[in-house]
């Protein structure tokens, strides 16, 4: 009894602490609201201006973040377009794949393709490959010649995707309704060893295009990619 | 001859230069245009791997010195390579003055205006297209042009261009954006694969053909240049043979870094024997293992790349801590291990270090060894001699028995007295080899590990034996993640064991701060008026401080605001600056900062808004730059100062708005005591801190204790004196509610860098009373001194009002000394202790750049190692770490975690909260370069305008040029004149007239007041050395140093010379009564004639009297020789011989000193030779 009783003390006086404030104790109490933690509610409850366009990027093991589209850099593969996070980095995407990364641990400083990859298709495409010339830094690994197998997942075989690695919003049902595809890199320079990509394709504006993806600059920095907010009808609840 | 020839090589690269200029410039430049917008408009899509050179006219001056530096040095005659060959091909390369770009990605730059600089005259672009090729410069000058290949390695590159490559190595690597990086390629040193981008320059001297500094140089001025392929047009491009795709080079398997992991004792080693080998400084480890019948927790700090501490608890659990008084614990050990590196693996050389183990315990497991390491790849091997347990099992007898018979033997070790350093045992007796191998998996995340035990467990403590079916034990080490390490091993044959290692670099630690309010961005209108309240409020939420005053005067805005205390200056003043521009109206053009520390004035600073707003909004080249901050020393102002002012908007705050109230959690623990190995209390504590005046505060705090295991807390440490700090037990244990701190401070800033405070209350913890200190610590000084005095009574053991009998009067002298010697600080004090025991305390400790600080001390007092008892004197270890490094909100103040091995009596110093010398620490010379991530600032590539231009070189060794001067000197003796030498002869003779009579004097003054004078005089000499030696640190700058290595090196000199004299005359002293004329030649014994202190004093003065002008310091040594003759050490003419003597060496010394500085010094600079001669 004596115990409870301390330890009822020691936790008022806590919470007494949190009313201070103290930097420890502001620490405390962001731990105790989760605020270190995903950050997610700062996406949710997010302030968006309409006249811009927002990708949601969430790296391993760091809070998601929304990035604004800056440009749109005409292409004869495919537009590309130029995100920009808040202090200042860049993501390069053409057709939903990276092709240029700027500001990043690791960067993919170019991108092009000897063998363009064929467009995404919404109701399920074939199997098929492209080749890709691409440049990494900081470790100067420059023109480095990936073949890139894409393949399309059978819609029974969606509940094997790795699910969890795509955060806590996506749900297996969300999933369903989706076209999802993988790409994994079938030839490589020694130094390179990328984990499966994976695309998830449905209508975004109007038009089929990667509503959502998962890919990976090296073999220990993947991320979630999705414009946001998510227009897919299969992101609706 | 050589300045009309550099001249015409000048010519000739600046031809060069304008002819690729000429080449290579494709499209201008408009004015006002930013870089990003260049490449955007010269190139119809982003083109990444295309390389843009910056270059700025004005940055050609300071490369051009670089490149004239690199040729100077080319020519000495150290250099046994590249004078010729290197030298013709660097004289042809141009001085283009590039810059480095943060990033060619428009995009990215235009999204960080403040790295994309806007172009102006004198500033060109280039565009050099990716060229795959790589090119090798040799040391010998030879320039080989080969294909670029995507996962070629730089190994690969060398070997095509090399015949032999086994003398390379370390290369520097010019990467085509202008990096440059310095990567090892021989087996020994290989810790990364390196590639290579095309365009790249490999600068590749051989083996010990360039100093290190020199080929930092080369590579450096090598990025300035343009790829090799357009300097070289003609030059063919070689293939590597191994470059096609179907055979790509494979990673070279031996070329990754050595997984360097823990032993079981803690330090870096193989299983149970250590290792040479060394973590980077900062590295932190705490490891636990297991191996019956002992279970050992180790800490590991690593201070310096060569030095590592730490301490161990070791539990036995075949033995008891004690029947008497500790139950059925089992036996805990303390120990401190040592280990020091003496040799850097080379080519051909080992790794080489030396340590000790459990060098302050109580002997159990006290070993020492020395060690050596050589890699090979993956595979690194060690060998080393044991001793003490790690050399148990024996094998070599008495490896330093040369030495004498002491070291045949080894002392048994008495257990339970502890605290001995043991050095009567260290190196002693008989030896054994250890030694093993270690290989490191591909993927670096496994060491397998086979060694040969040093040990035969035949001796174990408590007199036991552990059964050892093999000497030889393996391991196996999982690196589970970048921190963490799982080891088990197999050991003796016969057993199984495991450990857990966790490390990290406290030296690189950080913490984002996403709990700070977001900095406002630049702002598009500026304000009509100055919002004083509004500005204050940002800055005490942005930067902690807290306006005292805020006004625009004219076109100043002026601020005064008193800190928090926290570490990271440069950052909080980052801040303030940007809120300050936010705020300020558009007509202020400066702002000026004035910031105190508890109303102790610190800094004064003054900030040019236009500058630094150039700096946030665009890029510059350094030789553009101008400093938008300028720092100053803070100064007291008159209130009448401020009288009349007409300011705008002016705002002041109350006296106690820097006043604060906080609670907080509390935890404490004591570890490796016999009532259980951690007993711990947790609560809550409430801090006050309220300022009276911005000078004058009551601080303190009271605690209540809410979770606690003192009920088994029953054991009170023996002492042989006053109980000063050993009833430290009944002060946890009596009261759940205390009062540790309650004082009232005033602080006083006495002019002139002086500084005092008075104090009085409940001091700390376990005393009362007042006290008062004073400090000298002078603006951006390493040196500092400060004196403390306290009248102090023990407290009651509630911590409550009441206090107990023993009193005391406790106080230190205290210098401190920032050594500029790798983030080296000491703190040395001598005083009176709590106990009443007198001594000083000697404090050790690096401070990190992001104010991380590991450190030791050790007290010694005239308390005896019995009466002090177990331990024999005080001493610990700690580390410090702001709070800032571990709270994701920027916060002031520091962690602190501190373990003493024994909590005792002797050597006891008084717990004061309030200390001068952390009240003015942004006095500190580094104290606007500490920051919260110098780490990721030093890695961030993204930046523009890096220097290139800067010239290395390699660090100077002082006393070589002292050698030169001993040398020099003595070949001068031969050109002093006869006159001189018989003019000296017949001062010692006519003095030697008097010698009777004087000592007759010096008979009738023993036991007078003279005594006291005399021993002044026979301290003169040391004092002058140890005021040299202060000197020699650079305290009053370079002359002042080199006049003191003249004077150290002129004493030791006149000594040597002196005990030769002493030697060669044998006089008899006036105190052996055999009277002045008593020689007996050959004799060394006690000889009289000259004397070493009145020789040493006049060395010591000479050089300064002469370089200064100061006659007057002869009359300084002069004392000396009173108190040899009073003392009746010397007769007259000793002391008339030794003056002389002292007097010649340090004039001889001095003048090799002035002749080597006034010698003919080059001097080159863009446009002209010059050669300078100081008279």
């Amino acid at each position: 009894m004596r115990h409870a009783l301390r330890l009822f003390v020691l936790g008022f006086a806590l919470c007494l602490a949190a009313c201070a404030p103290n930097p420890l104790q502001q620490t405390l109490v962001a731990l105790a609201k989760g605020d270190l933690g995903q950050g997610e509610s700062a996406v949710a409850t997010a302030v968006l201006n309409p006249a811009y366009r927002y990708l949601r990027v969430e790296l391993d093991g760091a809070a998601p973040a929304l990035l604004v589209l800056g440009y749109l850099e005409p292409h004869p593969d495919g537009v590309v377009e130029v995100w920009y996070a808040s202090l200042g980095e860049v993501i390069k995407t053409q057709n939903g794949r990276i092709v240029g990364t700027v500001g990043l641990g690791v960067d993919w400083a170019s991108v092009t393709f000897s063998k363009l990859p064929v467009a995404w298709q919404g109701g399920g495409g074939l199997a098929s490959t492209y080749v890709r010339v691409r440049s990494e830094l900081p470790g100067y690994r420059v023109g480095g010649v990936e073949t890139v197998a894409v393949s399309p997942v059978a819609r029974q075989d969606v509940g094997q995707l790795p699910l969890k690695s795509f955060g806590p919003m996506f749900q297996a049902a969300q999933a369903q309704r989706l076209h999802w595809y993988q790409e994994r890199v079938v030839a490589a320079p020694p130094t390179s060893d990328l984990p499966v990509s994976w695309f998830a394709v449905g209508r975004h504006g109007g038009q089929v295009a990667v509503v959502f993806s998962r890919q990976c600059l090296a073999d220990n920095m993947c991320m979630n990619l999705q414009p946001w907010p998510a227009q897919d009808e299969a992101f609706k609840p | 001859m050589i300045f009309p020839m550099r001249q015409i090589a000048w010519v000739v690269s600046l031809w060069g230069q304008f002819a690729l200029q000429a080449h290579a410039a494709d499209v201008a430049v408009l004015p006002g245009e930013r870089v990003s917008d260049w490449i955007l408009r010269t190139s119809a899509v982003t083109a990444p791997l295309d390389v843009v050179h910056w270059r700025v006219g004005s940055e050609r001056g300071p490369q051009l010195r670089l490149r004239e530096a690199v040729l100077a040095s080319l020519l000495a005659p150290s250099n046994t390579e590249g004078s010729g060959g290197l030298t013709a091909t660097l004289q042809s390369l141009p001085v283009t003055g590039r810059m480095l770009l943060a990033s060619s990605d428009a995009r990215w730059l235009q999204g960080s205006p403040q790295q994309d600089p806007v172009l102006a005259d004198g500033q060109s672009l280039h565009r050099f297209e990716a060229a795959g090729s790589i090119a090798v410069l040799s040391g010998t000058g030879d320039v080989c042009l080969l294909e670029q290949g995507a996962a070629t390695p730089v190994q690969a590159y060398l070997k095509a261009c090399f015949v032999d490559t086994d003398d390379l190595d370390w290369v520097w690597v010019v990467q085509p954006d202008g990096r440059v990086s310095k990567v090892g390629v021989a087996a020994w040193n290989a810790d990364t694969f390196a590639t290579l981008a095309p365009g790249a320059w490999l600068f590749a001297p051989q083996r010990g053909g360039l100093p290190e500094s020199q080929s930092d140089n080369i590579a450096r001025f090598l990025a300035t240049q343009a790829p090799a392929r357009v300097l070289f047009p003609g030059k063919p491009v070689l293939p590597v043979a191994s470059l096609s795709p179907e055979a790509p080079v494979r990673v070279p398997a031996d070329f990754r870094p050595v997984q360097l992991t823990a032993s079981d004792w803690g330090e870096i080693g193989l299983i149970q024997t250590p290792s040479a080998r060394m973590e980077s400084a900062g590295k932190v480890r705490a490891h636990v293992s297991a191996m019956h019948p002992y279970t050992k927790m180790s800490v590991l700090l690593q201070p310096m790349d060569w030095f590592e501490l730490g301490f161990r608890y070791t539990d036995i659990s075949n033995a008891l801590y004690g029947p008497g008084y500790a139950g059925d614990q089992t036996y805990k050990d303390k120990s401190i291990d040592v280990k020091l590196r003496l040799l850097k693996e080379g080519a051909y050389t080992p790794e080489l270090a030396m340590g000790l183990r459990d060098v302050g315990g109580t002997g159990l497991f006290a070993s020492e060894y020395v060690v050596a390491n050589k890699r090979w790849g993956a595979w690194d091997a060690s060998v080393g001699l044991g001793w003490g347990y790690l050399g148990a099992r024996g094998g070599v007898t008495a490896p330093l028995g040369f030495l004498g018979q002491r070291f045949q033997s080894r002392p048994v070790v008495v257990v339970g007295s502890g605290g001995e350093t043991n050095e009567q045992s260290y190196f002693h007796g008989d030896a054994a080899l250890f030694g093993g191998v270690q290989w490191s998996s591909p993927s670096g995340k496994w060491v397998l590990k086979a060694e040969l035990d040093g040990n035969n467990y035949q001796k174990e403590p408590f007199a036991t034996t552990q059964p050892q079916n093999s000497p030889l034990n393996w391991g196996a080490v999982y690196r589970y993640s970048p921190s963490v390490d799982i080891a088990a091993t197999v050991q003796r044959g016969n057993r199984v064991g495991v450990g857990l290692t966790m490390h990290f670099n406290v030296g690189q630690l950080e913490m984002p701060k996403p709990l700070d309010p977001a900095l406002p961005r630049l702002p598009a209108v500026y304000p009509v008026a100055l919002q004083a309240h509004v500005l204050a409020d940002e800055l005490k939420q942005h930067a902690g401080w807290t306006v005292q005053r805020a006004s625009v005067m004219g076109a100043t805005l002026a601020i005064e605001a008193q800190t928090d205390g926290a570490l990271y200056m440069q950052e909080r003043m980052d801040r303030a600056v940007a809120l300050l521009h936010k705020s300020a109206p558009a007509h202020v053009r400066r702002f000026v900062i004035e910031l105190n520390e508890r109303g102790l004035p610190m800094t004064h600073t003054e900030v040019d808004r236009a500058e630094w707003l150039a700096r946030m909004t665009r890029a510059q080249a350094p030789s553009l730059k101008l400093p938008p901050l300028v720092v100053s020393a803070g100064y007291r102002r008159e209130p009448d100062e401020r009288a009349g002012v007409d300011a705008q908007g002016a705002a002041s705050s109350p006296v106690d708005s820097a006043s604060a109230l906080s609670i907080q959690p509390s935890y404490s623990q004591i570890l490796g005591g016999p009532d259980g190995f951690v007993l711990y209390q947790a609560g809550v504590k409430a801090t006050v801190d309220y300022r009276l005046q911005p000078n004058t505060w009551v601080s303190g705090y009271v605690n209540a204790r809410i979770l606690d295991n003192y009920d088994t807390f029953k054991f009170d440490g023996p002492s042989n004196l006053p109980r000063v700090r050993t009833d430290a037990r009944q002060y946890v244990t009596t009261s759940r509610y205390t009062m540790p701190n309650m004082q009232l401070t005033h602080v006083q800033d006495l002019g002139g860098g002086h500084y005092g405070s008075v104090y009085g209350g409940f001091l700390e913890s376990m005393y009362a009373g007042v006290g008062g200190e004073w400090l000298y610590r002078p603006w951006k000084s390493p040196f500092a001194f400060g004196v403390d005095v306290n009248r102090v009574r023990q407290r009651s053991f509630a911590q409550d009002f009441g206090l107990r009998d023993y009193e005391v009067s406790t106080g230190h002298a205290t210098a401190y000394w920032d050594t500029g010697w790798n983030d080296l600080q000491v703190k040395l004090q001598m005083g009176r202790y709590l106990a009443g025991d007198v001594g000083a305390t000697l404090d050790l400790r690096r401070v990190f750049a992001n104010g991380t600080t590991i450190g030791a001390w050790v007290t010694r007092t005239n308390v005896s190692a019995a009466q002090f008892g177990e331990g024999s004197f005080d001493k610990g270890i700690y580390v410090s770490m702001p709070f800032d490094l571990l709270l994701p909100k920027s916060s002031p103040g520091n962690a602190h975690a501190i373990w003493t091995p024994l909590m005792r009596d002797g050597g006891a110093r008084l717990g004061r909260s309030v200390a001068l010398f952390d009240l003015t620490s942004q006095r500190d010379p580094r104290a606007m370069a500490f920051v919260s991530n110098p780490t990721s600032r030093a890695g961030n590539r993204f930046v523009t305008g890096g220097d290139l231009s800067h010239i290395h070189t390699e660090p100077t060794n002082r006393w070589l040029s002292g050698r030169d001067d001993v040398f020099g000197a003595g070949r001068s003796v031969g050109d002093v004149p006869y006159s001189t030498w018989l003019l000296g002869a017949g001062a010692v003779l006519a003095a030697s007239a008097f010698d009777a009579q004087v000592d007759k004097w010096a008979l009738n003054q023993q036991g007078t007041q003279a005594d006291g004078l005399a021993k002044i005089g026979n301290a003169v000499p040391f004092a002058l050395a140890a005021g040299s030696g202060a000197l020699l640190t650079g305290l009053a700058g370079e002359g002042g140093a080199n006049t003191a290595q003249t004077a150290l090196l002129s004493a030791g000199m006149a000594v040597g010379a002196n005990l030769g004299l002493k030697y060669a005359v044998g006089r008899a002293r006036p105190v052996d009564g055999q009277g002045a004329g008593s020689f007996q030649g050959g004799n060394t014994k006690d000889s009289s004639f000259a004397s070493n202190h009145v020789a040493a004093a006049f060395a010591l003065v000479t050089p300064f009297a002469q370089q200064y002008d100061m006659p007057s310091l002869y009359l300084v040594a002069a004392a000396s020789s009173l108190g040899r003759i009073q003392q009746r050490e010397h007769w007259l003419s000793d002391t008339v011989a030794g003056g002389l003597l002292g007097y010649a060496v340090g004039s001889l010394m001095s003048n090799q000193q002035l002749r080597r500085e006034k010698s003919w010094q080059l001097d080159l600079a863009p446009g002209r030779i010059g050669a300078t001669k100081s008279f």
